[in-house]
């Protein structure tokens, strides 16, 4: 199982980490950057810095891992500018992206390399609520790959930025997080392909947040049922469920929510606000509902 | 025909004579096709059954063990709806309130309200509602059965009531309900603008503390959730939440220094569940988490209080 915990800086990191660091501002972003690929560089792990950001500014960014030349140069650490819009990428694009990401975790193993790590800066794609939600995507799919692969992930973002729902659920999506400030999000992250582990607390803090990352699991969904294990949720409330039950009624036709494992309060709250439930189902836990499935 | 709700009561002093009364109001429902939809307990339903000419054109529906109202009709207000929207001109529905509601001042006090209530929120509702109450409970009861029942069910029939209270009036002169008066002392809980969380770990604290069972512990922590989520939303701030805590009985109080809402009987009934807009099922759920909920309109704010009392 990953661990769900906040962390001070993006190191103390190992295979099946997925980290959100809201830094602040690109000297410390850097500093950052540096002591996370550094680690890797000390753990034998291929390099990949990706962000919508021009190559010249890139280079800065890593300009004080020492012997970053030779790093680049050998191919050790390998420099990806973004430079279309995260929005503008077609599903089959993003499918690909995310091939290109296993072959790479790939390459490095066979490489010798103990696994990948990955550094991206995404600040950018949450000017507009298209790039956001595509980000969000994209996050889903990073994260099912992290959970299974030896990958090491960074998402940074710049903290002064930290301010709405489309952060919270950025945050929402990585089971490690550092530099947190006001950020108070659940915790959604991957166990598996199509499944998902839910904790925390869902309420008015953070309800529109998580609504935003449960609405981007489908796009990166392989079978037709969306599995999340809620046994260690600790609350949510009736606007967080109804994201929940809305997302399961959108996926009737084609698939089916499972929720596994819930508490009997849970359990309790569906039947008492919502009753029955199309395409969502209950299963094991306290409260198991017969016939709420449909 | 009645397009409109007819809401009637009628007392039995034993299972024979609620048969001679309810068997033949039902027959007559299935002789003119009028859907019926029936709310009693097992006992009362099964003899229901072996006496109705047609027991398979009745709806007999859960719920009437639950001391809470609001749950206790959820089923009911359901088939009563399904056959409102397959086309039934009228509808007829027969309930009963459980025997331990009836011997609890606290259950009893949120069942007077919602019969009280059910005047108005279904005045449109083309349908003749039968209550139907044993004899033996306390003279209060039967007060309170009088005060909302526009028409009483005799032995010559139903007839107009002239003991019936407006609704809005009836629910008035019941504040403070007994439950209430826990705030004559300090509370044992104060916040103002508490984080969510830190909100609802004070409610279960002071839920336990009242002994309240596992399960009611959790009922009033998402019912206060709900209440203070609206306040926070839709009110003014400060909130302020405060509580008190008596032997096994528990008093929540969430005021916000909005002007809250005019309706007392807000969140008696579930909310449309195809309304364009999210909302209206905070308090809603709040009534059915808990033993009795109370809004109060002042000049200076709005005030939700939620009642508990161990089971």
């Amino acid at each position: 199982m990953r661990r769900c915990e906040l962390v001070g800086e993006p190191v103390g990191l190992g295979p099946h980490d997925h980290v959100a660091w809201a830094h602040e501002g690109t000297a410390d972003f850097r500093r950052g950057l540096v002591a996370f690929l550094d680690e890797g560089l000390a753990g034998d792990e291929q390099l990949l810095y990706y962000a919508p950001r021009e190559q010249s500014e890139m280079l800065d960014d890593v300009a004080g891992l020492a012997q970053s030349s030779g790093l680049l140069e050998s191919g050790r650490l390998r420099i990806v500018p973004v430079t279309r819009r995260t929005s503008d990428f077609t599903r089959l694009e993003t499918a690909r992206m995310m091939q290109g990401l296993r072959d790479r975790v790939a390459d490095a193993l066979s490489g010798g390399f103990h696994g990948l790590r990955m550094a991206s800066e995404v600040t950018p794609t949450f000017t507009s609520a298209e790039d956001s939600a595509a980000q969000l995507r994209l996050e889903c799919v990073v994260d099912q790959i992290t959970a299974r692969l030896p990958l090491v992930a960074l998402c940074a973002v710049d903290g002064s930025s930290v301010v709405g729902p489309p952060e919270q659920a950025l945050f929402a999506m990585h089971h490690l997080r550092g530099g947190l400030a006001g950020v108070d999000a659940p915790w959604l992250s991957a166990i598996d392909d199509d499944t998902w582990l839910l904790r925390g607390q869902v309420d008015l803090v953070n309800r529109h947040g998580f609504a935003a990352a449960l609405a981007a699991l489908p796009s990166a969904m392989s079978g037709t049922a969306l599995h999340l294990w809620v046994d260690q949720l600790e609350f949510i409330d009736v606007a967080g469920l109804r994201a929940l039950v809305g997302l399961a009624d959108s996926m009737s036709d084609h698939g089916r929510v499972v929720l596994h494992s819930p508490p009997s309060w849970l359990s309790k709250m569906i039947r008492l606000a919502f009753g029955d439930v199309r395409g969502l189902e209950l299963v094991g836990g306290e409260g198991w509902i017969p016939g709420c499935a449909r | 025909m009645n397009t409109r709700l007819r809401h009637e009561a009628a007392v039995f002093d034993s299972t024979e004579h609620m048969l001679h009364v309810v068997v033949p109001f039902l027959d007559e429902a299935t002789a003119a096709g009028t859907p019926a939809v029936v709310r009693f307990g097992e006992e009362w339903a099964a003899r229901l059954r072996d006496r109705v000419a047609d027991p398979g054109r009745v709806d007999f529906v859960g719920g009437a063990d639950d001391e809470n109202p609001i749950r206790a009709v959820r089923a009911m207000n359901e088939a009563a709806q399904g056959h409102l929207e397959a086309g039934a001109p009228q509808i007829r529905l027969v309930g009963g309130v459980p025997d331990s509601a009836m011997s609890s001042r606290w259950a009893w006090e949120q069942w007077a309200r919602y019969e009280a209530a059910f005047n108005e929120m279904y005045a449109e509702l083309p349908a003749v509602a039968l209550c139907c109450y044993p004899a033996w409970p306390a003279g209060h009861v039967h007060d309170d059965i009088a005060a909302t029942h526009p028409r009483l069910v005799g032995g010559d029939g139903a007839r107009e009531n002239s003991s019936y209270v407006d609704p809005r009036r009836f629910v008035a002169d019941r504040n403070p309900a007994p439950a209430e008066r826990l705030d004559e002392d300090a509370p044992a809980l104060e916040l103002h603008d508490p984080h969510p969380g830190i909100a609802r770990e004070a409610v279960r604290r002071l839920a336990e503390r009242a002994h309240l069972a596992d399960g009611q512990v959790e009922d009033l922590v998402l019912g206060a959730n709900e209440v203070f989520t609206n306040a926070f939303l839709h009110g003014s701030r400060p909130v302020e939440l405060r509580g008190w805590v008596a032997d096994d009985e528990l008093l929540l109080s969430i005021r916000d220094h909005g002007v809250g809402v005019d309706d007392p009987f807000v969140g008696m009934l579930q909310p449309p569940a195809d309304r364009p807009e999210p909302g209206g099922y905070g308090v809603w759920l709040a009534r059915m988490c808990s033993d009795l909920v109370t809004l109060r309109r002042d000049p200076d704010g709005f005030t939700v209080r939620m009642t508990a009392r161990a089971r």
